[in-house]
């Protein structure tokens, strides 16, 4: 499963907006079965941070136990900065 | 620091109870406001890191006093273009009394911006966070800006990649960042 992240919007901020966008992708993307991967797209976002980032990857963590989540970045230097420091303290 | 007047926004943050706020046009009473004033920064810099850092300092200041500011609610935000200055204060609860809900050992302000800014730690434990300050100083350290952050007596400073901490003389009632970029 690939989950495009910037149909979440360009300027992934706040953490309330992160919570929004997860409860929106449980809503409407995810399915009710875990696959085995997910990979999160961040092409086309503009601004992540990771309060945002932490928001919905933990939501979907807990919502797909068994996935392994890929994360796909960019030469977006925010969104770089952010994987890094989710990869780090996870 | 040319134009910007620190001295007035120091004394606005200095004082335990104030009526107004240090400038009606730069105060963004909510996250939303906060929000649309981020969007412009990305439209002024187009520096997507930047505009992190400014947003997770910001919204910090939601996270951890909605509902619970001491007078003015929200942030005062303001960016000085010319000088590459980014001014970010809220007259909020402040880190020591935030952190300490969850480590009442904390003793010094000091302590509590170290430990805010070195530790995966949060206010609102149990859920996960505590990256964003972490964030902010790698960020500042890796691209060699400069941030004085101050709360109560604490000081953060990071000058030239390394971040060094301080207990100041006068106290500061809420959070204010002074980032140049």
């Amino acid at each position: 499963m690939k989950i495009e992240m910037k149909k979440f919007g360009k300027m992934l901020i706040s953490r309330p907006a992160g919570k929004e966008a997860f409860a929106a992708a449980k809503a409407y993307v995810l399915s009710g079965e875990a696959p085995a991967e997910i990979v999160l797209d961040f092409a086309g976002v503009d601004v992540l941070s990771p309060s945002w980032a932490d928001e919905f990857i933990s939501g979907l963590k807990e919502y797909y136990k068994t996935a392994k989540i890929v994360y796909l970045s960019t030469d977006n230097q925010s969104v770089k900065a952010t994987l890094a420091i989710l990869v780090k303290s996870s | 620091m040319k134009n910007f007047k620190e001295n007035e926004l120091l004394s606005w943050v200095r004082r335990p109870e104030v009526d107004a706020a240090l400038d009606i046009d730069f105060q963004c009473s909510s996250r939303d406001s906060f929000q649309a004033r981020l969007d412009n920064l990305f439209k002024e810099t187009n520096d997507p890191l930047l505009v992190a850092v400014v947003g997770e300092i910001g919204n910090n200041s939601f996270d951890h006093n909605l509902g619970n500011w001491r007078d003015i609610p929200g942030v005062y935000f303001k960016h000085e273009g010319k000088e590459r200055l980014l001014i970010i204060a809220d007259r909020g609860q402040g880190v020591k009394k935030t952190l300490s809900r969850i480590i009442p050992e904390i003793k010094t302000d000091k302590e509590a911006v170290e430990i805010a800014f070195t530790r995966t730690i949060s206010g609102r434990s149990p859920e996960q966070r505590g990256n964003g300050l972490k964030f902010v100083a790698a960020a500042v350290k890796d691209n060699d800006w400069e941030l004085d952050f101050r709360s109560g007596n604490g000081l953060v400073s990071i000058r030239n990649g390394t971040m060094s901490f301080d207990q100041g003389d006068q106290a500061v009632y809420g959070c204010v960042a002074l980032l140049k970029y």
